[in-house]
């Protein structure tokens, strides 16, 4: 059975395959169209995965989608007039764009899906509730039997938290938190009064947090949010303008903090720093108390993980830390990209009842699941560029890659599938030494051309995790931060935060043999099992997914080499 | 099909733009504002906006299991 999972028109659209309960194929049209956060219809995604799969669309047995529409409208409805009123200039934009395409989706999703074949059946679109196609997300491709599941984000249709039990293809909502009480958007005014822009900038939030203290903390529990003890909460929204308004938060919440919000172009003051602490060490204790809750409600040992919220690494390294959980998996996709993936699964299970396969180490297959490029195309793809470049065995190729970053160069390093999710994983990477006291600001400075203070990951070969940090299981897909062993941190301080933590990926031969090889090469060279690793694109770009994008930040960049598949591609 | 940059068609496009938002804030004004306004008045809260310290949970109860049926409709 051939199912594909579409998510689209709010961000991150995407499109995955699944054949016989099977991820085959999974991207997120932003990385084909080469539009940051696109929302437009995935059709280069949903192209790309039946490439993948070699069929076409006529040849599924469904697809769907991963909300639904009349719900999300009617949040809409009530929310104007639970606000009235107040609340014209949202209603009006948001009305807006239900009159131009939300409120018509299923009409415009068949006429979208009969640009690839024009008698597509109208019986074979499906709609997938989103909290629901979330948690089929992280429960279904994760290496476990029986998991708690929570999907904490900014706002489905109305959930905003979900906590639910998956035990073999059975999934099952336990409870659920409604907007307009969100982790999700909580964060996000706080990312706004702090001057970032919403749904992009709430990483630069967390990477602040470390440089301040979190003295504000009880200011906010004590005002802005009433938590239980079993992890629920609403918030105080006299202080929050979301439900009223185009912004995040009223006059009232920057009364409260004493100073308005932060101008993106401001300098950011040891104030910012504090106010960024506390938010984090707010969402930081909720998470463990949603765990918490889980397993006490559960009784299950497993968690799976997943969401906007699950996308925050702090947090993520905290509940695993908390020990609350054996064992916790978090959907690499966590956010509406897996939702595609999870409205696909979710089909599969609950609707066809079809039985579940658990896959060892997980479904995901590294997340390396969109299109990948065979050697003869690269060579062609760059010699239609007029790009310089030899073809390097791959033993020549793994030492002298390791050998030009031990020279403090950068590497933008490109080979395989291209990763689903906003993280990348050893395929879409620029890599360079982390020894270096400097390489953080270079790295910022010249190839991201952002903020100074933000953080760069670890990718180490995991067997040697333990020695380097405070971790007890692998974490093959950079969304925890954990603590940088104390001895280590002098040793690797281009991604050694100021707290001593560090976002880690741990790399195994199985998934990544290629990218193991490399980093087994530097480690014979130098003694140290570890690179440092950041995304291969310019600030502003989605990551390269087609050996032309990785060419073009090549040739704009401060990038030294560019290493495709094989393909050792010098700039002169 | 009728190319969208036709003079014709960006008047009316432009047009949209101008009353659109306009029709919007009347349906809002008109319609949204007293209905709701009316349904608060009678007690009818469409959003729980509660912020309970004295309350155990927050937590609402599941809508029901997942059937096949869920996955048929959009709403």
């Amino acid at each position: 059975m051939r199912l594909l999972g579409i998510s689209a028109f709010y961000h991150d659209s995407a499109a995955a395959l699944v054949v016989d309960g099977q991820v085959i194929a999974a991207a997120e049209e932003e990385r084909l169209s080469r539009s940051r956060h696109d929302t437009a219809f995935p059709h280069k995604a949903i192209a790309a995965c039946l490439a993948a799969a070699g069929c076409t669309l006529s040849e599924l047995d469904g697809v769907v989608f991963y909300e639904k529409p009349v719900r999300k409208f009617d949040r809409l409805m009530q929310t104007a007039m639970a606000f009235a009123p107040q609340g014209v200039a949202l209603f009006s934009a948001a009305a807006m764009t239900w009159l131009r395409e939300k409120g018509f989706l299923r009409p415009l999703l068949l006429r979208r899906l009969r640009k690839f074949h024009p008698q597509f059946d109208s019986a074979k679109l499906f709609f997938c509730d989103n909290h629901i196609a979330q948690a089929a997300g992280a429960f279904y491709p994760s290496p476990f039997e029986e998991a708690a599941v929570l999907v904490v984000d900014g706002v489905g249709e109305w959930a905003t938290t979900t906590l639910a039990a998956g035990r073999g293809n059975k999934l099952e909502v336990i409870e659920q938190l409604k907007y307009p009480h969100s982790l999700g958007l909580l964060y996000s005014a706080f990312t706004s009064y702090l001057g970032f822009k919403v749904n992009s900038g709430e990483y630069k939030l967390m990477g602040l947090a470390p440089y301040g203290t979190p003295r504000y903390a009880a200011l906010i529990t004590d005002h802005l949010i009433d938590v239980k003890d079993d992890g629920s909460f609403h918030l105080d929204m006299s202080y929050f303008n979301f439900g009223m308004a185009l912004g995040m938060t009223s006059p009232r919440f920057a009364a409260l903090f004493g100073q308005p919000p932060r101008q993106p172009e401001q300098l950011i003051a040891p104030f910012h720093m504090d106010v960024a602490a506390s938010i984090q060490q707010v969402l930081n204790d909720i998470m463990i108390k949603l765990a918490e809750h889980a397993a006490a409600k559960t009784g299950l040992k497993n968690l799976c993980l997943t969401g906007d919220v699950a996308t925050n690494s702090v947090a993520n390294g905290k509940v695993q830390r908390a020990m609350v959980f054996d064992n916790v998996w978090i959907q690499p996709a966590a956010g509406d990209a897996a939702g595609s993936l999870g409205a696909a699964l979710a089909a599969y299970h609950l609707m066809h009842h079809l039985p579940r396969n658990v896959q060892q180490p997980d479904g995901m297959k590294g997340a390396y699941l969109a299109p990948s490029y065979g050697p003869a195309d690269i060579e062609g793809r760059l010699t239609k560029l007029g790009a310089k470049f030899t073809v390097l065995d791959d033993k020549t190729l793994f030492d002298k890659t390791a050998a030009t970053i031990a020279d403090g160069k950068l590497i933008g390093w490109f080979q395989g599938g291209g990763e689903f999710g906003p993280r990348a994983l050893g395929n879409r990477s620029i890599l360079a030494d982390p020894r270096g006291m400097t390489m953080q600001q270079t790295l910022n400075r010249k190839i991201k051309a952002r903020e100074a203070y933000r953080p760069f990951a670890a990718a180490v070969l995991v067997e040697d995790m333990r020695s380097w940090f405070d971790v007890n299981r692998p974490s093959p897909y950079l969304n925890m931060t954990v603590p940088v062993q104390p001895d280590k941190r002098a040793a690797v301080p281009a991604i050694t935060h100021v707290d001593g933590s560090a976002r880690l990926q741990t790399v195994s031969a199985e998934t990544n043999p290629r990218f193991h090889a490399l980093i087994s090469a530097f480690k014979n060279l130098t003694g140290c099992p570890l690179l440092v690793n950041t995304s291969f694109n310019a600030r502003g770009a989605p990551v390269a997914q087609a050996p032309e994008d990785a060419y073009a930040c090549f040739m704009a960049s401060a990038i030294d080499v560019l290493v495709i598949g094989n393909c050792w591609v010098v700039k002169s | 099909m009728a190319d969208p940059n036709t003079p014709l068609n960006k008047i009316i496009n432009a047009l949209r733009v101008i009353v659109y938002p306009i029709v919007m804030v009347f349906v809002f004004f008109l319609f949204i504002a007293p209905v709701g306004l009316i349904l608060r008045l009678f007690g009818y809260r469409p959003l729980d906006l509660r912020f309970d310290k004295q309350s155990k949970t927050y937590w609402n109860p599941s809508d029901g299991p997942i059937t096949p049926d869920h996955f048929k409709q959009p709403d």
